[in-house]
């Protein structure tokens, strides 16, 4: 597939730290990028730097093949960010801060008001248009950003939190509209929301100290790094004796007790059998089998050395 | 870029109507009744025997201008940068930097000569100013160039300095020379001779005493408006430069 985005060897430091470290890789055209991490992995850094927001360091980034440093205005059009933090004018109409934007691009004003009522109608924005940014709440001002980062039709979307600060349904009708913009623009978004991540994306990198650890779809990230399954099985008595017999079983993995409760991984759900088989007919009080998602990626990982 | 800026200028403009209107219809007048009212009863004529009222006339109009071109500065290259961030956004808008500060410029330059142009019509019609249409058009554009030089030295300190007390202090600083030590209420030649020396090498200085030759004796001075333009032009893009720095991009 055609790259959209391409970042190589990109750093960025902030006095003597380091923020981002060399980063190189490419995004596809079309695709919907999640980037996750902890705080202060440099998430929101890279963001900016795509964005244009900051120049890095050292490296160069290039948007449908254009260097964003020497072709800077070119690839300016390109791009609709959204920070993390709210930045309309408190004393613009969230319709006039739009339409702003959009003059800014040279946009004529029949196409951004043709737009603004498309996005609007489906963000659920049109009442809220001629109220002043600083009179609305956050998360209305939130979505009015997303359609000021719309209003120039860029090719490549980028997001810090997008539904930060917004209810349920303003969250759902926002994914929505992510979900139908994926594959006509390249969508990057940074969330902690890792539910959301989870449901909406392509590929997900995850960032470790200005560093992308993981890199792939969830599924495969999965597959490739940690086991499948989470099981919990509560005793009415976990002996020392009973543990240490149900941690011999070959097939379960980071075998771990809390109390009465034996928690351990396996790759397949028949793994839950031989513990079964093994504690032979003992009283159980409680089972529970799960399957791993995101937070338990990032809790394996950064934990250090993983479940293995 | 310019046409985006002026649509918002309006817009903001519009959502403050009111309040706005109420401000410039005072403004002036309380200018002209704290300085020129006051004034004309210690100095009655300059000293090249011109009546006060005619004389303070165009420092007057000047002062009030200088005065409308700082809100949008403020606004746009200070609060709008420290405090909400706006500045960085509208920055991501396929334009230089150069460009940005001179459409930014152009617009507040714009405002305080139409509030300029408002107050000396209607100054011209209170007192007898003995001004023609034609001083009243050499008039502004003076004005304009003041204007700009006095935007370009706002743009500077908002970009440069980060403290909300500091850039308030700095601008009643710039202000109390611009209205005492520049010679637009009365002539330099009323300080010590070397303090006049010190605050005729400054642009404000050099510019005024240059409009007051044009409007009063008719002489146009080219070799100091012209290097004056080139000031303004060079500081503009200095600004610019000080724009990318600040902004990171």
């Amino acid at each position: 597939m055609e790259a959209s985005v391409t970042l190589k060897k990109v750093g960025k430091l902030v006095k003597d730290k380091t923020i981002l470290a060399g980063l190189t890789f490419g995004i596809e055209k079309g695709s919907l990028v999640a980037i996750v991490g902890d705080n202060d992995a440099g998430k929101s850094t890279i963001l900016r730097l795509l964005a244009g927001f900051e120049n890095p360091d050292y490296g160069n980034i290039y948007l449908h093949g254009l260097n964003t440093d020497k072709r800077r205005l070119e690839t300016r059009k390109m791009v609709g960010y959204v920070p993390h933090e709210n930045d309309l004018d408190p004393w613009l109409t969230l319709g006039q801060n739009i339409k702003f934007y959009g003059n800014l691009f040279g946009i004529d004003s029949q196409t951004i008001q043709r737009r603004l009522d498309h996005y609007a109608d489906q963000l659920d924005l049109t009442p809220y248009l001629n109220e002043l940014a600083s009179r609305v709440s956050q998360g209305i001002q939130k979505r009015a950003m997303i359609i000021r980062s719309l209003v120039h039709n860029p090719d490549v979307l980028i997001m810090d939190e997008p539904t930060g600060f917004m209810d349920a349904s303003s969250i759902r009708k926002t994914w929505d509209l992510i979900e139908k913009l994926k594959g006509d623009k390249t969508i990057i978004y940074v969330s902690n929301s890792l539910n959301e991540v989870e449901q909406s994306h392509d590929r997900i990198l995850v960032f470790n100290d200005g560093k992308i650890i993981l890199d792939g779809h969830l599924d495969k990230l999965l597959e490739s790094t940690i086991e499948y399954h989470q099981f919990q099985i509560e005793f009415e008595a976990l002996t020392d004796e009973l543990f240490n017999h149900l941690c011999k079983v070959v097939t379960v993995v980071s075998p771990n007790r809390l109390g009465n409760i034996f928690h351990f991984y396996g790759r397949t759900r028949s793994v839950f059998f031989d513990v079964l088989q093994a504690a032979s007919g003992l009283p159980m009080v409680d089972l529970n089998v799960k399957k791993l998602g995101l937070r338990d990626l990032l809790d394996s990982e950064f934990a250090g050395d993983g479940l293995a | 870029m310019i046409i985006a800026l002026l649509k918002r200028r309006l817009w903001l403009w519009q959502n403050q109507f009111l309040s706005l209107l109420v401000l410039f219809l005072i403004f002036p007048i309380a200018i002209f009744s704290l300085l020129d009212l006051s004034m004309r009863n210690i100095f009655i004529q300059s000293l090249g025997n011109i009546p006060y009222d005619q004389w303070a006339f165009p420092g007057i109009v000047a002062i009030i201008g200088s005065l409308v071109i700082f809100p949008p500065i403020y606004r746009d290259f200070f609060h709008l940068r420290v405090h909400g961030k706006v500045l960085k956004t509208v920055a991501l808008a396929p334009f230089t930097k150069r460009s940005m500060v001179i459409s930014f410029l152009g617009i507040a330059v714009l405002e305080a000569l139409i509030i300029s142009i408002g107050t000396s019509i209607l100054f011209v019609n209170i007192i007898s100013t003995g001004f023609t249409i034609g001083d009243l058009l050499i008039l502004y554009f003076f004005l304009a160039i003041l204007f700009c030089l006095i935007g370009n030295l706002f743009i500077s300190m908002a970009l440069w300095i980060e403290s909300a007390t500091s850039f308030l202090l700095a601008t009643f600083l710039t202000y109390f020379i611009l209205v005492f030590g520049s010679g637009l209420i009365f002539e330099l030649n009323y300080f010590p001779v070397s303090l006049e020396f010190i605050l005729s090498l400054f642009p404000f200085s050099i510019l005024i005493k240059t409009m007051h030759l044009s409007l009063f004796a008719n002489i146009f001075e080219w070799t100091i408006i012209v290097p004056l333009i080139l000031l303004i032009i060079l500081w503009s893009a200095g600004n610019g430069l000080l724009l990318r720095k600040k902004l990171i991009q």
